[in-house]
């Protein structure tokens, strides 16, 4: 088919299938660039919901089939009455233009993408394939959901905030890269209950990155267990919650000073551990697995007798620690942010995060609880490596 | 921080007086150093469970400023 004739099939069967409208106006301006017409369901329309979600009528203009009409091929959308959106038959694909498998340069066809490997759409499909007599492409593309984060993925160049954990720990965050000031050997930098499962690890155990719960598994091994400080239970004093680990061989890339922010945006380098003492009101910010990038402020310096729940019901107790709260209604931190390196205004290292709550602070978003990281350092025998 | 009443030295000799009077109340999570709202001064912070649990605490130590806070539960951010 001639680029003309397959536009003109995929506004057809946006139309004659799907049972949808051409966008008007401001609604269309995604797809206007390139002049093609952008379709959605009617019942978008009434609702000015497409009008948000503009952006997304091209290709995944069956974003808005969930809104469908009973008297159109689709299936009726029952389910919305209940109070949400739900996925529809129409939600489950999305209509292309390629170039013609095994033809010339200059034809093409339509492609759908469908996201089940057994779909219960198949006679849409048909009307789909009959509407392009033959020049249709069926293409089975999975499940679409929205990429995740740089720090809840693999890493091929570790970085700071990246998800980290022993093989039985979910996931926590990889505070920063460290070397040995004995051996000189060469590792990451976490918490006790990331790395070495609160004490129930061996020196040498399996270190993923991502955690298991961001989809780490055996292929993902990157370090081994090096060292920690075993937390102390039942009354007795702790300073830190910390643990590191050295690189396996061959080891990955890794960036040891940028500070990246959840789209990828460098937003400082690592300067030389703060010498002098934090006070109360000074800036930080840090990166974590679950919330990345977040800024907050010392709410509190040498706290003391915190007791914290380490999971399980087991309560450890620690002295010195730093409180920080956030500054806006993103919470500074949340569960999977264990292990955050957390810097001063300077980008200079100042605590290691490891416990937080879900209230106080503010706009009641949670505090977040970090040890000294020139305790940590000096405990594990550590400098950081920038 | 210039300016202010108190210096932090001078809380970290009181606050193992605090503590000592605080750690066994009921829903006390810890006690720290921080800053009155303003900015002006030092103050020491027991953080507590619930607003229940902040009833009888002290509301000043040496002249130095008692405040709570209140952050449910803590935990371990793994």
């Amino acid at each position: 088919m001639q680029l003309d004739s397959v536009i003109n099939l995929q506004a057809e069967v946006f139309q004659d299938v799907f049972g949808f409208v051409e966008a008007p106006g401001a609604m269309a301006s995604a797809a206007a660039v390139d002049e093609v017409a952008s379709f959605v369901h009617p019942r978008a329309l009434d609702d000015g919901i497409a009008q948000v979600q503009r952006a997304a009528v091209s290709l995944e203009a069956a974003d808005f089939a969930g809104y469908s009409d009973p008297s159109r091929a689709v299936a009726p959308v029952t389910r919305r009455a209940r109070g949400r959106v739900h996925r529809n038959e129409t939600d489950r694909m999305a209509l292309g233009v390629g170039h013609k498998a095994g033809g010339l340069e200059d034809e093409f066809e339509l492609a759908v993408v469908y996201q089940d490997r057994k779909p219960d759409y198949g006679n849409l499909l048909r009307q789909i394939a009959e509407k392009g007599r033959g020049e249709v492409r069926l293409i089975y593309g999975g499940i679409v959901r929205a990429a995740a984060p740089w720090h809840r993925e693999r890493n091929s160049t570790l970085r700071m905030g990246s998800s980290i954990a022993h093989r039985r720990v979910g996931a926590g965050t990889l505070a920063c890269f460290v070397k040995d000031r004995g051996t000189g050997r060469v590792g990451v930098l976490s918490n006790n209950h990331v790395l070495a499962n609160t004490n129930n690890a061996g020196l040498g155990d399996e270190i993923r990155q991502p955690g298991s719960v961001d989809g780490g598994g055996s292929q993902d091994r990157m370090a081994s267990l090096a060292g920690f400080v075993p937390l102390l239970f039942g009354g007795a004093t702790n300073h830190v919650d910390c643990a590191w680990a050295t690189h396996d061989d061959p080891p990955r890339g890794e960036d040891r000073t940028g500070r990246y922010d959840s789209a990828g945006n460098r937003v400082g380098q690592l300067s030389g551990v703060l010498q002098g003492n934090v006070l109360p009101g000074d800036f930080v910010t840090k990166i974590g697995r679950t919330t990345g990038y977040t800024q907050g402020e010392i709410d509190l310096i040498n706290v003391n007798n915190l007791t914290v729940d380490m999971g399980g019901g087991a309560i450890a107790r620690f002295d010195g620690q730093l409180q920080i709260k956030g500054l806006s209604a993103v919470p500074f931190s949340r569960r999977g942010d264990s292990g955050s390196l957390i810097v001063d205004q300077n980008s200079e290292p100042v605590g290691l995060l490891f416990a937080s709550s879900s209230t106080g602070g503010f706009d009641n978003t949670g505090l977040t609880w970090a040890n000294s990281i020139g305790i940590v350092l000096n405990l594990l025998n550590l400098e950081v490596l920038k | 921080m210039t300016g202010n009443k108190h210096s932090i030295a001078f809380l970290q000799r009181l606050q193992p007086i605090l503590e000592k009077y605080v750690s066994d109340k009921h829903g006390v999570k810890g006690v720290g150093i921080g800053m009155n709202a303003a900015r002006t001064d030092y103050v020491f912070r027991v953080l507590v469970e619930s607003e229940e649990d902040a009833g009888d605490l002290p509301k000043q130590v040496e002249g130095v400023e008692v405040q709570h806070q209140v952050t449910g539960p803590i935990r371990a951010a793994r």
